[in-house]
């Protein structure tokens, strides 16, 4: 266990770096220069040069990195060209607010997807079954924008029950949460229904009905708890992806969580924001994976990590 | 089955009537982008520009009519030579936090932007002050064609005459401040109360401002970024004043929100531009060639209903004072055929209305035998482009700074602004610089007013751009709000004798 975690932990200090190389070398070598989005339309050419030469844009690309890399090995991830605050205190600032709408997102789409799932597998084939299936096809196939949407349209314009932008009380968080969940919410649903289905014919199932257990304690006791390695990997990646802001879902609500902070660094060139959110994001998906990894072992102790 | 049915339907009935209001004294309105900064000196875009008005006053300003009006000035007086303003100051204007505006604080509030550290981009704002290029160039630490003999009086020098110099000073680059720690203080009828990065910007009532009109006790601006879920806020009521584009405008006319339109003409001018340093483009017969396979009346009526105006010059017609000539009946579509060697590369930005026009374009020019290759890039590799020439020809649109129709053509026109500063097309001609140049230094109106004409006659003879349209600016307003007026400007609104009604 401690072996893997170790091991676990170098490959994400590896990983990282790829990321940051690439990263930053794309944030360089595509076309456009940071200093247009500061200076307007009618600036003199020894302006351009002070802006780039104040940021730094001026020096030699790979001295760039290093001094980048540098940076980060003091636990500092750069000050954003706009608005000059340190990028890590931007990023912790919108964090709670991606938190706030990722867990809600999570907790719907698994209570849903939980349901949907078991109501197809309990009768396979039926009616139940086939409009579970139907439902859930129709989330994984609708586009996450458009489905915002639509939710808009329904809730917000038709029948003026929810706020349909910005951040408040509760009420605000519904339409992100559900537009967020509902593609996780399908697919919990699908992987739900085929893993247990897969587990109700193994022999223990048959061994747990034969002894005259009830239906639900065979199904919530036994199959439930085997069936729900497959599940948690997709909450848990799921989760980790959420966890890095959703620019689609923020931008469509006026979210004010991490992924609009990244849109708003990429529509201004903002490098140093922008390796800052990509980072960000990759360092809880890695962590989310390797949450994912151990817990594996907590739901069947047959899993082990030699 | 029934009842539910029946509750279900009253339930839809009552609730579906928004716009409940309990907060009268807060005016709400929405930014669809987050102003990159709140500083004077560095703010280049409109949604910066439209709040630092608000909480800042210039030494003059524009009314709806683009009018100027005192502002911290409460008069002045130009030379009859043009080369010397002097400014008198208002006595009781006061900053926020209640101590006076000074002449001192004017004349470093403009030094300021001309420091090399501030590394502003409107220095040319200052460019014909005496002493300013000594002073940005570190030669000097006061630029000496600004003083202030005594605490009231601000007396500008200019090397020589520049008549749109006034309506320079009513730009928000131009606000008096107060800087102390790195923090900027205004005199401007509001001040920030909170900023919640990408959030939320919210103002308050400067209670030291001793200026008429500040009826709301709050502007709230919210970060809607997206225009549908900005026009279905609008929709329950929630956004007081929302500006509009094209698709938005359509939306709610469906909608059934035509009662609460205001248009006005805006101040811009939308078009093609040659790259004149390029064959064929470096000749204006072949310019008028591709100039004039372009119907845009048709675009016009299909692409934007008819909700821009055609445009015959770069000039917008209100500021060359109308009634100009009879260039609208000069303009004839071609429809002879020509071959050229190669394909050419029209370079615009990534937006939807950009590219349906580029291809309608394209569409024209294949119909006279021009072959065209579409290229897009986002907004900001959109402008390296421009600024490294790598294009043939480009679709971009020129918005007032100020309005004079020399800001539509000495920027982009003249021989010594190509580039990043303005003449993005490159184009050179002597003759038009003379007249500029002459143009700019003339304190007579009437007679500026000719020399403007006249330069523009010479642009629209050498077609160094296609003129495309000008767009109208327009705004939903909810019935509740009282007083409204539609500024031409995005920074002549000041936010003042606006009310809400209950």
């Amino acid at each position: 266990m401690k072996n893997f975690i170790i091991r676990r932990l170098v490959l994400a200090v590896l990983t990282l770096t790829a990321i940051i190389t690439l990263v930053f070398s794309l944030t360089r070598f595509i076309p456009g220069d940071p200093v247009y989005s500061f200076v307007g339309r009618r600036a003199d050419s020894d302006t351009l040069n002070r802006v780039r030469s104040a940021y730094g844009l001026d020096d030699p690309v790979p001295a760039q990195f290093f001094c980048y890399i540098g940076q980060l090995l003091k636990g500092n991830l750069g000050y954003s060209y706009v608005t000059g605050q340190p990028v890590g205190k931007l990023i912790i600032g919108r964090f709670p607010n991606t938190l706030k709408l990722a867990l809600t997102a999570m907790v719907f789409a698994t209570l849903t997807g939980l349901m949907l799932g078991l109501l197809s597998a309990s009768n396979p084939g039926g009616a139940i079954d086939r409009f579970c299936v139907l439902v859930s096809i129709s989330g994984i196939s609708v586009p996450v924008f458009w489905f915002g949407l639509i939710l808009i349209i329904i809730f917000s314009n038709l029948l003026g029950w929810l706020p349909s932008s910005g951040m408040g009380n509760f009420t605000y968080i519904i339409l992100p949460a559900l537009t967020l969940g509902t593609r996780s919410a399908a697919y919990i649903a699908r992987i739900t229904r085929t893993s247990v289905m897969e587990v109700m014919g193994e022999n223990f199932v048959i061994t747990a009905r034969a002894k005259g257990l009830s239906r639900n304690r065979i199904l919530f006791k036994h199959i439930l708890k085997n069936a729900l390695i497959p599940v948690v990997t997709l909450i848990g990646v799921d989760l980790g992806s959420y966890l890095n802001g959703s620019v689609l879902t923020e931008t469509i609500f006026g979210w004010n969580g991490v992924g609009n902070l990244a849109l708003t660094g990429i529509m201004n060139r903002d490098y140093p924001l922008i390796m800052g959110t990509v980072l960000f994001g990759s360092f809880i998906f890695i962590c989310a994976n390797i949450i994912v990894d151990i817990s594996y072992s907590f739901f069947n102790p047959k899993v082990t990590y030699e | 089955m029934r009842r539910a049915a029946y509750i279900l339907f009253v339930f839809l009935v009552f609730s579906g009537c928004g716009g409940k209001r309990d907060d009268f004294n807060t005016l709400f309105l929405r930014l669809a982008e987050e102003p990159s900064t709140l500083d004077p000196a560095l703010a280049v875009d409109v949604y910066s520009g439209g709040i630092i008005a608000k909480i800042h006053s210039t030494l003059v300003r524009f009314d709806e009519n683009l009018k100027i009006l005192p502002d911290v000035a409460e008069g002045w007086e130009i030379s009859d030579d043009g080369k010397q303003y002097v400014f008198h100051l208002k006595k009781d204007v006061k900053f926020s936090d209640g101590s006076r505006v000074s002449a001192e604080d004017v004349k470093k509030s403009f030094e300021r932007i001309l420091m090399a550290d501030t590394l502003s981009s409107r220095k040319w704002m200052f460019e014909k002050v005496e002493g300013a290029a000594d002073f940005i160039a570190g030669r000097t630490n006061e630029i000496s064609g600004m003083e202030a003999p005594d605490e009231n009086t601000i007396v500008i020098k200019l090397e020589e005459a520049f008549a749109p110099f006034l309506s320079i000073l009513a730009m928000p680059n131009a606000s008096i401040i107060k800087m102390r720690d790195k923090e900027i203080t205004g005199c401007g009828p509001y001040r920030i109360k909170q900023w919640a990065r990408g959030e939320k910007i919210v103002l308050e009532k400067n209670p030291e401002y001793s200026g008429a009109g500040v009826c709301m006790a709050r502007i709230l601006y919210r970060v809607i970024p997206n225009d549908f879920t900005a026009v279905s806020e609008f929709r329950q009521g929630k956004i007081d004043i929302l500006g509009l584009n094209i698709p938005m405008l359509d939306a709610l006319e469906k909608a059934g929100y035509k009662d609460m339109f205001y248009s006005r003409p805006g101040l811009n001018t939308y078009y093609v531009g040659f790259n004149c340093r390029r064959e064929p483009f470096d000749n204006a017969d072949a310019r008028k060639i591709f100039a004039k396979a372009i119907d845009k009346k048709q675009i016009i009526k299909y692409v934007f209903n008819s909700r821009v105006e055609p445009a015959y010059s770069p000039v917008p017609p209100v500021l060359l004072y109308d009634g100009l000539w009879a260039m609208e009946n000069n303009y004839i579509e071609t429809t002879e055929t020509v071959s050229f060697d190669r394909p050419f590369k029209l370079l615009i930005n990534t937006s939807d209305e950009m590219q349906s026009i580029a291809e309608i374009c394209q569409h024209f020019w294949k119909k006279r035998g021009i072959e065209i290759e579409i290229t897009q890039r986002d907004w900001n590799g959109f402008k390296e482009a421009l600024n490294n020439s790598e294009f043939d020809m480009f679709i971009l649109s020129w918005w007032a700074d100020y309005p004079d129709a020399e800001n539509f053509l000495y920027p982009t026109f003249y021989s010594g602004n190509w580039g990043s500063a303005g003449n993005r097309v490159r184009y050179s001609n002597a003759e038009f610089d003379a007249l500029i140049t002459e143009a700019r230094a003339e304190t007579d109106i009437e007679l500026r007013q000719n020399l403007y004409r006249e330069a523009t006659n010479i642009i629209v003879e050498d077609s160094p751009w296609v003129f495309l349209w000008h767009k109208k600016d327009y705004c939903a307003v909810q019935p509740w709000v009282r007083d409204f007026k539609m500024f031409p400007l995005y920074y002549s609104d000041k936010g003042t004798g606006i009310k809400i009604t209950r």
